[in-house]
């Protein structure tokens, strides 16, 4: 997806987390704030759908099965049209985050979860602006 | 005594007899190898023989009229009186072995004996004293000891060599047996008279023999002992052709005939089969303690998989709870009345208590199951600081509480980053939780020494003093003497000090009720400095 295309602010969110809850709980929050959203259940299905998605953001939960979401993250860096693609991460405590590794692994930005409404919409603002 | 010489010259007129008597007598004395004398009862000296010059050094010049104490060493004075009374009153002494003393001040070893003189009606007149000098039989007889004494010392000597526990040879330079004991018939198995003469190289195993020559000949050339124990694994072989291990000294001797080899042989087979099961059993027990590791590790391994997995299971639903809360609070899909926001607000609430303890109890186990493999690396302090900051400031920001990062050295600390983030975070949110609105938690650190300490500070309530180790126990809380603070688990602080003590630190309180906590940490600091790495700052 490349902006000359798009005049419309970039606003879709390809999001990856095995519980349907959290997805639920993830898409609700996205289009309340305008946001298209995709789902994926685990990473392999985030790099089954992101070509044609064509995500603005993507947003991880690291402990998916099949692929984790670090190696969901390198497999998408790999991908031409996703390689400047802001990756968010979803952690799951404080203490198992670890900040250096992640933007080693090209994560733009982390969330711990649990996720409140207003720090993901910052958040994701955030690294679309950045991007 | 006055008849004998009367007897011997027959015929001759009485005077003339008894003058041939008396010049028979006198000669007889003179030629005596004993010291003849005669004193007056009261010890002057009356005669002295040729033997008596040669005895005791004085003449007879010298000696008549002199008192016989002269030969007396001082110490023997008492006895000699005593010796004269026994004579005045007729007894005689015979032999009595006793010590004189020579005109030259040495003494002499003498046999006494000693007589009265009677004259013609019995009258005790004087005294004839017969010494015999003993001192060079006493030498003699001394030295037949010392040959005796020697004798059986040499004996002992031999049995000694005989008997010793090890084999004991004697080889010439040449290679030649010279000496073989009994011990070394037995360990070898060949007679003595089959050992002398025979070539050394008879007991060395084949597979050595030609170098053994070689050495031999090095070695008695260096003329420097070689003790048993220096670890060689040598073998000697018997008539039979069986080896045995042994253990050697050499020790070479310079000889009339030249450097002759004195070699004491150890059998060794009691002692290389005791190491030998020694190092079995120790391979057989290092076996064990490997199997039971692997299985240790495995246990542990499966055990974190289990938490790991519980944690996410846990942790997942009161994940979503608490998000669809806050989004339902923010009443994006209708309005709420007054009592469904106090409901919402009750969940929230008690969900995020849950995930606290929750969260503690795994972080706990975690440490606890794994034993907790530390990633130690060298890492700049404030970074590790301001990402804890920036991680604890929602949570501060809704409970109006500011965090502050206080004056921090640029120094690198050995630490698992992810670990002293956990300390941090812990200490944090205590403080934020203890601190009531408009209050402050603040971060410092200060170099003390090899270490840093890091000290977090709150404006909170405060610990008595009573508690200070107690906090830091497991399930411990202050809480309960605090009226309207809501509590964690009581093990964020056994979490921290168990993380601080295995990256080499300390940590402890200093507080007063109501004027708020310091907690202070140390961690090992890194000497070099490294880059500073831009920090990944958390979403907000």
């Amino acid at each position: 997806m490349t902006g000359t295309e798009i005049t419309a602010a970039p606003r879709r969110v390809l999001i990856a987390d095995d519980g349907a809850s959290s997805r639920d709980l993830l898409r609700s929050i996205l289009e309340s704030g305008g946001y298209v959203v995709g789902e994926a259940r685990d990473g392999e299905q985030v790099l089954a759908m992101a070509g044609e998605f064509a995500p603005n953001v993507v947003i991880l939960d690291l402990q998916t099965p099949q692929l984790d979401g670090y190696a969901t993250a390198a497999a998408l860096k790999r991908m031409p049209s996703l390689q400047r693609t802001p990756i968010i991460a979803l952690t799951p405590a404080i203490t198992q985050t670890a900040p250096e590794q992640l933007s080693r692994a090209g994560f733009a930005a982390y969330l711990v979860k649990p996720i409140g409404p207003a720090r993901l919409r910052q958040c994701v603002e955030k690294v679309l602006k950045s991007a | 005594m006055t008849k004998t010489p009367t007897q011997i010259s027959p015929g001759a007129d009485d005077a003339a007899q008894r003058l041939d008597a008396e010049r028979w007598l006198a000669a007889i004395v003179e030629s005596s190898d004993d010291a003849i004398i005669s004193k007056t009862l009261d010890g002057i000296i009356t005669s002295w023989n040729a033997a008596a010059e040669r005895i005791f050094g004085y003449s007879a010049a010298e000696a008549i009229g002199e008192p016989i104490t002269i030969i007396i060493p001082p110490e023997l004075l008492p006895d000699e009186a005593e010796i004269l009374d026994r004579l005045r009153r007729g007894e005689r002494l015979s032999h009595v072995e006793t010590t004189r003393i020579r005109k030259d001040g040495s003494r002499v070893t003498v046999a006494l004996s000693i007589s009265p003189i009677r004259d013609a009606d019995g009258k005790i007149t004087g005294i004839s004293k017969i010494a015999r000098d003993v001192s060079e039989l006493k030498k003699l007889l001394a030295r037949e000891a010392l040959a005796q004494a020697e004798a059986v010392a040499e004996r002992g000597f031999h049995e000694m060599i005989e008997n010793a526990p090890d084999a004991i040879l004697q080889v010439g330079r040449n290679g030649k047996i010279l000496i073989a004991n009994r011990t070394a018939e037995r360990l070898f198995g060949y007679t003595r008279e089959e050992l002398i003469g025979a070539g050394v190289d008879t007991l060395v195993p084949g597979s050595v023999r030609s170098q053994h020559a070689v050495d031999r000949e090095k070695f008695a050339s260096s003329g420097v002992s070689r003790p048993m124990g220096l670890g060689l694994e040598l073998y000697a072989r018997r008539k039979d052709g069986s080896e045995l291990p042994v253990e050697i000294s050499l020790s070479p001797t310079q000889s009339a005939s030249g450097v002759t080899i004195t070699a004491v042989i150890r059998d060794v087979t009691e002692r290389r089969r005791a190491e030998q099961q020694i190092q079995s059993l120790q391979q057989s027990y290092m076996a064990e303690l490997e199997n039971r590791h692997k299985e240790a590790e495995r246990l542990n391994m499966l055990k974190s998989e289990f938490i790991a997995s519980v944690s996410h299971e846990l942790r997942t639903p009161l994940h979503t709870i608490i998000g669809f809360a806050e989004l339902l609070g923010e009443e994006g899909e209708g309005p709420l009345n007054e009592k469904q926001r106090r409901f919402l607000r009750h969940i929230q609430t008690d969900s995020e208590h849950l995930l606290g303890l929750i969260n503690d109890v795994l972080d706990l186990s975690m440490i606890e199951a794994s034993g907790l493999t530390l990633r130690t690396e060298s890492l700049r302090l404030r970074t590790a600081i301001s990402e804890a900051v920036n991680a604890i400031r929602p949570f501060a920001t809704a409970r109006a509480v500011t965090v502050r990062e206080g004056e921090i050295p640029g120094v690198d600390v050995l630490a698992d980053p992810l670990r002293l983030r956990q300390i941090l975070y812990n200490l944090l949110s205590n403080g934020v939780k203890f601190t009531a609105a408009g209050g402050e938690v603040a971060v410092t650190a200060a170099i003390d020494g090899e270490l840093v300490r890091i000290t977090v500070s709150d404006t909170g309530v405060g610990i008595a003093q009573e508690e200070f180790e107690r906090i830091f126990d497991k399930f411990y809380q202050v809480g309960k003497t605090t009226v309207g603070v809501r509590q964690g688990t009581g093990l964020g602080l056994t979490i921290c000090r168990q993380l601080v003590e295995m990256q080499g630190g300390r940590i402890w309180v200093e507080s007063e009720p109501g004027k708020g906590s310091r907690f202070h940490f140390t961690l090992p600091t890194q000497p070099t400095v490294t880059p500073i790495t831009e920090p990944l700052a958390p979403a907000r």
